[in-house]
């Protein structure tokens, strides 16, 4: 999935992408199982996905080269992906209901709403989605303990994006 | 030119805008309903954002998550593609107040031609020839019986806020009339908010033909010939060609100039499509599409320019790049509309398409955003992918067209092929001889043989 960047692409040939590195991150995901590997550097983020036990890795990076890398096969979502899949599942999982950007403090030199780690009851205020200057209160859906927080302060976020795990 | 296009649409549309922005070098933003997620263009694009979920008032019609993606995004330019937000004139307006492109014309045209009374008085003022009929809104049942009987029976009674062919009754007699007013006012109020109606004289076996224009908003605007859209079930255009069977060279001169010279007194920025029904030698305006049509790619294909292209570089401020003298319409196009469909019913067939093979080779365009094991999803419409050949003349197009419909293979879900390898077979098709009822006359005869 290719998340919004926040800022103007660059236009090149390749995208600015070293195929090596595509190649290499193949290499490691086939080597360790893994269904997915995702890197970020100087802006650019790169992610491989392959279906596990089955094809080799060189298969993914296929066509588009500069685009990431989506499964070529038809087949259903892998249901022993990795843990990035596993927060969709999760009742517990803290789901933006709407686009913009998140601000994990209520202003620049606050503390934040929440850390991880914390006890959180049904109504904490956990964070703001902010979108065209209106702020709006994402609060807790139930109580229980802030295991993850999976987005950066001023990240953009998306309609359904896992913002935090309450356990 | 823009750095970012964000793309509001889906299907088909959406893949068609995303390719003409990269060949301009464009980065493309695509926004998706959670139902959308493993959509073609969305693949492709070099951002996407998930905007809500499948339900397109929550998604591809919500103005704000719209915004917002714009927002996060950096885009300065929004395609609306056709359908959805197009023609929404106030969406139009808000993204000029953020200061974001909309590609497409000024809101007040959308207003304009959004409203069909208007669209007709303007078109009337601009020297478009009309339907006799009603000046304006039908005020009471006294008035539109007048009118009908000046206008002469059959009427047809249609709703200002309508199009797309919906919020109309046929008046065969005056005894007839009282109830197509109060029906037609009911599905008026009822699909767009709005019971005003006027009244038209109901042409018997009329051809649909339109025009596409292009303006530049500084004052230029050309016409790139028509296309025959006749075939039509239940007022959703199936087959569509360019140009049309019907017509000669001095009557698309001559029609297509009015338009080129009205669009360019109106100032008329970007593609739009003039609709006329086509009787007895006598063109009537009937509306103005202020948008990028489904069947753009029949003109495309006898004209060479790119419509969408044009769109992007007019609405970066670029004047027409060609004149009138440049456009040559050469050979001819045939669009076939390939819908998720039963063939015989109509009934929608969405599910995962289990293989996928389009056809190929000189003169064979698919534009599709279907591929092998796609999952159509059910919250939209039911069109896959458009087929369109071109050939050097009629005859070699409709060969052509035969050939690729029997190489088109789409297996795991029903589609609108099977009607299609007939209709190319058809003697009146092959001839050209139909009207905007023919089809569903023969729909309705193969139903009765079945």
């Amino acid at each position: 999935m290719k998340k919004p960047s926040g800022k103007p692409a660059v236009a090149s040939e390749t995208g600015g992408f070293d195929l090596t590195v595509v190649a290499g991150l193949a290499k490691i995901a086939a080597a360790n199982d893994l269904s997915e590997v995702e890197v970020e550097r100087e802006g650019m983020r790169i992610r491989v996905a392959r279906q596990r036990q089955a094809v080799t890795a060189t298969h993914v990076v296929a066509a588009p080269p500069v685009a990431v890398a989506a499964p070529v096969s038809t087949a259903a979502p892998n249901p022993l992906a990795a843990e990035a899949a596993a927060p969709a599942e999760n009742p517990g999982t803290v789901k933006s209901p709407m686009v913009g950007t998140a601000y994990l403090r209520p202003t620049p030199d606050a503390k934040p709403f929440v850390e991880v780690g914390a006890m959180v009851k049904t109504g904490d205020k956990l964070l703001l989605v902010e979108a065209m200057k209106t702020f709006n209160e994402i609060v807790a859906h139930r109580s229980g303990k802030l295991t993850q927080i999976m987005v950066e302060d001023g990240a953009p976020v998306e309609y359904g994006q896992a913002l935090m795990v309450i356990e | 030119m823009f750095d970012k296009i964000l793309i509001a649409n889906r299907g088909e549309i959406a893949l068609r805008v995303l390719r003409a922005a990269k060949e301009l070098g464009i980065a493309t933003v695509a926004v998706y309903s959670t139902a959308d997620k493993e959509a073609m263009h969305v693949k492709l694009a070099d951002e996407s954002v998930c905007i809500g979920p499948p339900p397109a008032r929550d998604s591809y019609l919500n103005v704000p998550a719209l915004l917002a993606a714009c927002e996060i995004t950096g885009a300065d330019a929004v395609h609306p593609g056709y359908g959805f937000l197009s023609e929404n004139a106030r969406f139009a307006d808000i993204l000029d107040e953020h200061g974001i492109a909309f590609i497409g014309p000024k809101g007040d045209h959308i207003r304009l031609m959004g409203d069909k009374i208007e669209a007709k008085r303007t078109a009337a003022r601009l020297g478009i020839p009309c339907v006799p009929g009603s000046e304006g809104a039908i005020e009471s049942e006294a008035e539109a019986a007048k009118i009908a009987a000046e206008v002469g029976y059959p009427v047809l009674v249609k709703a200002a806020a309508g199009g797309g062919g919906r919020g109309m009754r046929i008046a065969n007699s005056a005894s007839e009339l009282a109830n197509a007013l109060s029906s037609a006012k009911l599905e008026a109020k009822s699909a767009f908010g709005d019971d005003a109606v006027y009244i038209e004289k109901y042409l018997a076996k009329p051809r649909h033909i339109e025009f596409q224009v292009l303006g530049d908003g500084k004052g230029a605007a050309i016409h790139l010939g028509e296309r025959d859209c006749s075939l039509q079930r239940r007022h959703q255009k199936v087959w569509e060609e360019g140009p049309s069977p019907a017509l000669n060279a001095a009557q698309r001169e001559e029609i297509g100039g009015v338009c080129a010279r009205a669009m360019a007194e109106l100032g008329y920025i970007g593609v739009g499509t003039i609709e006329f029904l086509y009787e007895n030698g006598g063109f009537y305006f009937i509306e103005m599409n202020t948008r990028i049509q489904v069947e753009h790619p029949v003109t495309e294909m006898i004209t060479g320019i790119d419509l969408v292209n044009e769109q992007i570089k007019i609405a970066a401020g670029s004047p027409l790049s060609f004149t009138q003298e440049d456009v040559h319409i050469q050979g001819a196009a045939i669009e076939c509309r390939l819908n998720a469909e039963h063939p015989g019913t109509f009934k929608p067939s969405p599910g995962k398409i289990s293989y996928f093979h389009p056809p190929g080779g000189l003169g064979v365009r698919v534009d599709s955003a279907a591929y092998q094991g796609y999952v159509i999803p059910p919250y939209y419409d039911s069109l896959i992918g458009k087929l369109i050949v071109h050939g050097r003349n009629r005859t070699e197009a409709m060969m052509r067209l035969r050939r690729a419909l029997d190489e088109f293979v789409v297996e795991g879900v029903e589609t609108t092929l099977p009607l299609y390898r007939t209709l190319v077979r058809n003697l009146d098709v092959q001839n050209g001889q139909y009207d905007i009822h023919w089809l569903e006359g023969f729909l309705e005869s193969e139903a009765t043989k079945a």
